[in-house]
């Protein structure tokens, strides 16, 4: 007996129906509703199997494309013969990656099959100099083979030769549209140092002055990236507009090792104003007056007003090159007034200081270092500090940055950095007790196997600080040592670990961050973390007890900038030192700009 | 007597004896007609001889008193060899009955032989004396006529001889033959390096006879095809009647167009109506051109396939023209692009000596080809060649002796609806246009080494719009009669009268298409065997030539284009050869480039190509600008690959002024900070050399927004504003744009900014903000 249909089965049947046309377009799936041959139409008489859905089938023809193939209104181009609509879709499908078409016709229609479109293969670099190959090359994998992405081949070995030494390299490619291999001719030509810079464009500023941003010395080989990364430098301190160093390979000029650096220098006064957040301040408002062009060697001069919810302070300095012949030298007098608020302290802080500096670049690193003797008033408004302190301290800082961590900061990948820092005061030299703190932090990004873009870059970042004080409770709240936020263990809120308000004597934290680059679509990047510190209440007295936090993130590399989101989970393990360890919880940080 | 008596017994005896003996051996051959016997014999009177006879089987059959029957087997295979030659056979069936009383005496009953491979070394064919004595042959002709018959005469009714794999081995060459001879069959293949014979000939009813017989020989080698079919009979005994048809098949590329090969097959079928007896008019003393005089007057339809994807047909097949049915194949000619001609063959050949030598420089033929007015609607054409062959030790010369050829079209157009959907169709846009094209070739003048032929040529074409072509041509071909210098030249004038084309409405923000293929990107096997083949058969081509194109004026070439205001107007002169390819291109008057409410006024374009430098198009562009008051000339010099500009202006200005100016209608000191990084940025675009062409007016021509450049891979990238507020961004990398302090330009002064910053106490913190920079 048969059972009449349901309105259910209807329903049934018809949602299978739908999903299975559904599945046929979007993913071509073989199904019994999938047409024998479906064509979208480009112009006239021209059609192209489809292949895959709508959401599939990507291949558009632009209007100027449209044109050579089936022409336009314009005299002369009103009827393009069929041959010659062929021959010229032929190259239009080429130019899309298409390389095994047929046509044939039908009915009057001209069917275009574009058959399988073909991708990149292997790259096979021949006659490559030393070095070359500690890059490898993945910016087109999956990309059509094509005129543009041969191009892109191109460029990137001919930008890599000049990261290696080699200013005016020849790169010739070709590619076997079979299997989408490349062969690469590289003709590097004559590897050269850099021995001379001539600078235009200054006006009244002493070329030389501008050697203090050169992010290489005479005698080093040359690269194009330093060259970048000197110019940049040299933008983002304000004095310049632009810059560009030009090497005129056709004129040989690069042979003796002379190169022009092209300098468009800013107005020498500027006012900033300007509105926004970081990783830890919403909202800011800034205002800044500066002067780049207070003399000859562009000492500079500058008055800044900050304003946000956590911290307020005005600070003004001018960074004095006093000598001609040491452009990297230079004395820097300072003020600043603070005022803190963080959830359980608030401090006001005024310090005036006279630094000196000095600067050093060689062909891997930028070194620094400034010791700067300042006069501190600070009130602790809320908080375990001591209400009123003022005392007089030497600060000197010290470091050395890779300049390839410094050239990709904006989008880490490899590289190095290295911050040292002492602040020490001294009780009968101006301060009524004696104390030093001490920090050491540091970060080394690896991109691993080498790929560019990377695939997976391995981070190891790390933070020593001590406090040498007679007590805890003496120490001005400034110099106290917290842990916590975004910036070391990620897994507990920002300054959370601190002793009741008191902080530690000593923290270590070591964090290691595993990100995968070309994971995810739209410029995603998943990351996995692990974060460790410890802590002390005496000098190096590091407890068993111990912070850990395992988790994850996503970073997206957005036109404006980098917004990264983590979710780490703060543990602690070991025999708790006191009640004012934090409970185990989940913390979310997300920053703007912010890196590993 | 009694002494005689003795005697007489004992002859008789002996005699008696000899005959019983005789009798005893004729009975029983067998006991010394067997292998072993014939092998002493053999060594012992033909030692050059050597045989397997071990490998053969002797019978002897007695029929009747006096008829014996031999039969000669072998059912093993067997070899022998003679000297340097060697005959091996799988199979051996011979049988021959002697008829002591019959008149014939012997017949041969049956013959079957089955080859294997047979090597015969002709040694003798390289003796030096040997070709020094005329070869008679007549003589020749008679003894092979005298065995034919003879052996007509004996060979049984069933017989074959089965040669699959005879190698005939000369001083010189060395050649293969497949041959299989039977009663009412001889089939033929001949082999030799370059040239090959397969045949056969088949009897009406067989060889005893002497009946009829056809056979179809088929010669192939590497120049041509030749298909011989024979009729005739074996009857007469003096004569040798035959009438055989020829087929001339070859095959050679002619011509080729840019990247597509025009291909022409020719095939001529020739028949001969009349018996010719070939070998009885063959006495030594006459001269055979005295009594042979080959006329031909045949017409024969061309037919010119068009069709196809890369490749055009010209066939001859048919020379019948009875066969050809006009009306029907015509209107499938049409159908198939095909375009029948009718031509008139007149053909006359010369043989002067018997042994067919000829002195050098001897006519040995002429041919005189005509082709019957065809007058279509779209096309007159009217040709007549002529030409004399001459011979010589190495080849046959062609010497032209008249030529006139008149090829009218009163209308292109027809003629371009004609040749639509063929390998030839007219391209875009030359197929708008309609007009009158003229094309004459005459006047073949012998001079000292060679004959040269003169021609001329017109084009008046129009079209829609200002499209008009109007160009003459005047050529010379040089056909060289010097053995020494095979190359023949062709010197090709153009003068281009006006050239007015309309370009495409391409829009320039959408980029150019593709318009050739990129040549990096290539099949390996077949692209780049093509590449090598038209290379090599371009060096290989024995036609020079020199094409010399010139415009009558700077105005002569005119194009529009939607953006160029009236129009673009040049000059053209260039110079073509195999070996060279130069131009020169030079604008007439200024013309302006409206594009997005800017104005360029394009004052002059000059770019050349030298054949020294292939590779290099030097270029002398001058465009002027005006802005803010401001006079501003672009000049483009050096190459299009890597241009160099000069920019200059009036009243003068410094180089970041003028860039200011065209980017932005300001000076650099009215400029913001973000503008003047736009101005340094493409200050080194251009430094660099890194514009094209193509950049360098679309950053005259149209408002800028950003231009960003990377100095290390040396690619820049510019944002356009376009009408109704769109930005174009031209390929931002969100990597690239900054990696220390990243600023995106939200309006005119106010920023996005993100970037670090390092606090003593906090470390580096990352940060955002809104900015508005004011400077002073």
């Amino acid at each position: 007996m048969l059972h009449q249909p349901t309105p259910k089965h209807v329903i049934s049947i018809f949602r299978w129906v739908v999903l299975s046309l559904v599945c046929c377009q979007m993913l071509s799936l073989p199904c019994a509703f999938a047409q024998e041959e479906d064509l979208t139409p480009i112009c006239g008489n021209f059609y192209l199997v489809r292949e895959g859905g709508p959401w599939l089938s990507r291949l558009r023809f632009d209007e100027n494309e449209k044109i050579m193939i089936c022409g336009s209104e314009t005299p002369g181009w009103t009827k393009i013969p069929e041959d010659q609509s062929r021959r010229n879709l032929e190259v239009i499908l080429r130019s899309h990656g298409y390389y095994n078409i047929s046509i044939k016709k039908k009915g009057g229609k001209i069917i275009i099959n574009k058959g399988k479109k073909t991708k990149i293969g292997e790259l096979k670099f021949t006659n490559h100099p030393p070095g070359f190959k500690d890059r490898v090359f993945l910016g087109v994998r999956g990309d059509t083979l094509n005129t543009k992405s041969l191009n892109k081949i191109e460029n990137w070995s001919a930008a890599r030769l000049r990261t290696l030494g080699y200013p005016c390299p020849e790169v010739q490619s070709t590619a076997n549209p079979k299997t989408g291999d490349v062969q690469i001719q590289l003709n590097p030509g004559e590897k050269v140092k850099i021995l001379k810079v001539t600078r235009s464009g200054l006006g009244d500023i002493r070329p030389y002055a501008l050697s203090r941003f050169d992010a290489f010395r005479m005698g080093n080989t040359y690269n194009a990236d330093l060259f970048e990364l000197t110019s940049r430098r040299l933008t983002l301190s304000g004095l310049a507009d632009y810059s560009n160093f030009h090497n005129y390979c056709s004129q040989n000029n690069f042979k003796n090792g002379e190169f022009e650096q092209e300098v468009i220098l800013s107005q020498p006064r500027s006012l900033l104003v300007s509105f926004g957040a970081s990783t830890e301040q919403f909202p800011i408002a800034k205002a800044l007056v500066r002067h780049n062009q207070l003399d000859a060697n562009a000492s500079r001069a500058l008055l800044q007003l900050h304003l946000s919810s956590v911290e307020q302070y005005m600070d003004g300095y001018v960074q004095w090159h006093l000598f001609n012949n040491y452009p990297r030298l230079f004395l820097q007098p300072k003020f600043e007034m603070r005022r803190n608020s963080e959830n359980f302290y608030e401090v006001l802080q005024q310090t005036l200081s006279t630094g000196l500096g000095y600067t050093h670049d060689d062909s891997s690193n930028h070194y620094f270092a400034v010791a700067r003797p300042t006069y501190n008033v600070e009130d602790t408004v809320s908080g375990s500090g001591p209400a009123h302190t003022s005392f007089f301290s030497l600060e000197s800082e010290f470091g050395l940055i890779s300049h390839y961590y410094e050239f990709f900061q904006m989008t880490p990948r490899e590289g190095y950095e290295l911050r040292g820092d002492w602040s020490t005061r001294r009780q009968g030299l101006g301060s009524a007790l004696s104390g030093d703190r001490y920090l050491l932090e540091g970060t080394w990004l690896h991109n691993w196997s080498g790929f560019d873009p990377p695939q997976t870059i391995f981070g190891v970042r790390f933070k020593f600080a001590s406090l040498r004080s007679p007590t805890l409770q003496d120490s001005p709240t400034s110099l106290r040592l917290f842990l916590g936020g975004d910036n070391d263990i990620r897994g507990f809120s920002r300054k959370s670990i601190n002793n009741g308000g008191l902080g530690f004597s000593d923290i270590a934290y070591v964090g290691t961050e595993v990100r995968f680059t070309q994971f995810l679509p739209f410029k995603l990047q998943p990351f996995v973390l692990i974060d460790f510190a410890k802590t002390a209440f005496e000098e190096f007295d590091f407890s068993s007890f111990l912070y850990w936090s395992p988790g994850m993130g996503m970073r997206w590399q957005s036109p404006i900038g980098s917004l990264r989101g983590t979710a780490a989970y703060g543990m602690t393990s070991g025999e708790e030192p006191n009640d004012s360890v934090p409970d185990d919880q989940w913390t979310f940080f997300l920053s703007f700009g912010q890196e590993f | 007597m009694r002494y005689f008596k003795i005697l007489f017994l004992a002859i008789f005896l002996l005699l008696t004896t000899f005959a019983l003996g005789l009798t005893l051996l004729w009975f029983n051959l067998n006991w010394i007609i067997k292998p072993s016997t014939i092998s002493y014999l053999q060594e012992k009177f033909v030692p050059a001889v050597n045989m397997e006879w071990e490998k053969i089987k002797i019978d002897v059959k007695s029929e009747g008193l006096a008829d014996k029957t031999f039969f000669i087997t072998s059912s093993d295979r067997f070899c022998a060899t003679y000297k340097n030659s060697q005959f091996c056979f799988i199979s051996f069936d011979f049988s021959v009955a002697i008829k002591p009383f019959d008149e014939s005496l012997w017949e041969i009953e049956r013959l079957k032989i089955e080859g294997q491979n047979t090597l015969v070394a002709i040694e003798d064919f390289s003796d030096p004396d040997l070709n020094k004595v005329p070869m008679n042959f007549q003589s020749l002709i008679d003894q092979i006529k005298n065995h034919v018959i003879r052996l007509a005469e004996v060979l049984p009714d069933n017989f074959s001889l089965d040669l699959p794999q005879v190698e005939i081995l000369t001083a010189e060459s060395k050649m293969k033959i497949n041959a299989f001879f039977s009663p009412k069959t001889l089939r033929i293949n001949f082999d030799q390096r370059g040239l090959s014979i397969n045949g056969q000939l088949s009897f009406e009813d067989n060889i005893h006879n002497l009946s009829n017989y056809v056979g179809e020989f088929k010669v192939i080698s590497d120049a041509s095809d030749l298909n011989i079919k024979l009729v005739g009979d074996l009857k007469d005994n003096s004569v040798f009647s035959t009438q055989f048809a020829v087929e001339i098949k070859s095959q050679s590329q002619i011509a080729k167009f840019k990247s597509t090969q025009l291909l022409a097959n020719f095939r001529i079928n020739l028949e001969f109506k009349q018996n010719i007896s070939l070998f009885s008019i063959y006495p030594a003393n006459i001269k055979l051109k005295d009594l042979v005089q080959i006329k031909l007057i045949k017409a024969c339809e061309i037919q010119m396939k068009l069709g196809g994807e890369r490749s055009t047909e010209f066939q001859c097949p048919q020379i019948s023209v009875s066969d050809f049915d006009k009306n029907k194949t015509a209107s499938q000619l049409k159908s198939l692009g095909l375009i029948p001609l009718t031509l008139s063959f007149a053909a006359q050949g010369f043989v002067n000596e018997a042994n067919l030598n000829q002195k050098q420089g001897d006519p040995i033929g002429s041919l005189s080809v005509q082709l019957n007015q065809i007058q279509q609607k779209e096309l007159k054409l009217n040709a007549k060649v002529s030409a004399d062959f001459l011979s010589n030790p190495e080849s046959i010369q062609v010497v032209p002796t008249f030529v006139d050829i008149k090829l009218i079209s009163e209308s292109f157009s027809k003629l371009t609806r004609s040749l639509k959907g063929t390998a030839l169709e007219v391209p875009a846009p030359l197929n708008t246009l309609d007009g009158r094209i003229e094309l004459f070739l005459s006047d073949a003048q012998r001079m000292d080494n060679e004959v040269v032929i003169k021609g001329s040529g017109l084009a008046r074409l129009s079209g829609e719009g200002q499209q008009t072509l109007d160009i003459d041509i005047s050529n010379r071909f040089h056909y060289s009669l010097n053995q020494n210098i095979k190359k023949h030249f062709l010197v090709l004038d153009v003068t281009i009268n006006k050239a007015y084309f309309y370009l495409p409405p391409f829009d320039p923000l959408d980029g150019m298409p593709a318009m050739t293929k990129d040549k990096r990107i290539q099949m390996k096997e077949r692209e780049k065997k093509q590449v090598q083949r038209e290379n090599k058969r371009s060096n290989k081509t024995p036609i020079e030539y020199k094409i010399n194109v010139a415009s009558k004026s700077n105005n002569s070439i005119r194009l529009f284009y939607k953006l160029f205001e009236p129009y673009l107007s040049m000059g053209l002169s260039a110079q073509l050869t195999p070996q060279e390819k130069s131009f020169q291109i030079n604008t007439g008057s200024s013309f302006v480039i409206d594009y997005m409410k800017r104005q360029v006024e394009v004052q002059k374009i000059n770019m050349s190509r030298a054949s020294a430098t292939p590779d290099q198009f030097p270029l002398d562009i001058r465009l002027r600008y005006e802005a803010s008051g401001y006079e501003i000339f672009i000049d483009v010099i050096g190459h299009v690959d890597k241009p160099k500009v000069l920019l200059s202006s009036n009243p003068s200005v410094s180089r970041s002024d003028i860039i200011s100016l065209l980017l932005y209608n300001r000076t650099s000191s009215d400029l913001n900070r973000f503008e003047n990084e736009n101005i340094g940025n493409m200050q080194s675009a251009i430094t660099d050399r890194a514009l094209g062409l193509f950049g360098i007016w679309a950053f005259a021509s149209t408002p800028i927004d950003s231009v960003s450049y990377d100095s290390s891979s040396q690619v820049y990238r510019a944002q356009i504003s376009l009408p109704q507020g769109i930005k174009f961004d031209i390929g931002t990398d969100w990597e690239k744009t900054s990696m220390i302090g990243l600023r995106k330009r939200i309006t005119d002064h106010w920023l996005v900014t993100t970037g670090y910053e390092t606090t003593q106490d906090e470390g580096q913190t990352g940060n955002m903000f809104l900015q508005r920079e004011f400077t002073f």
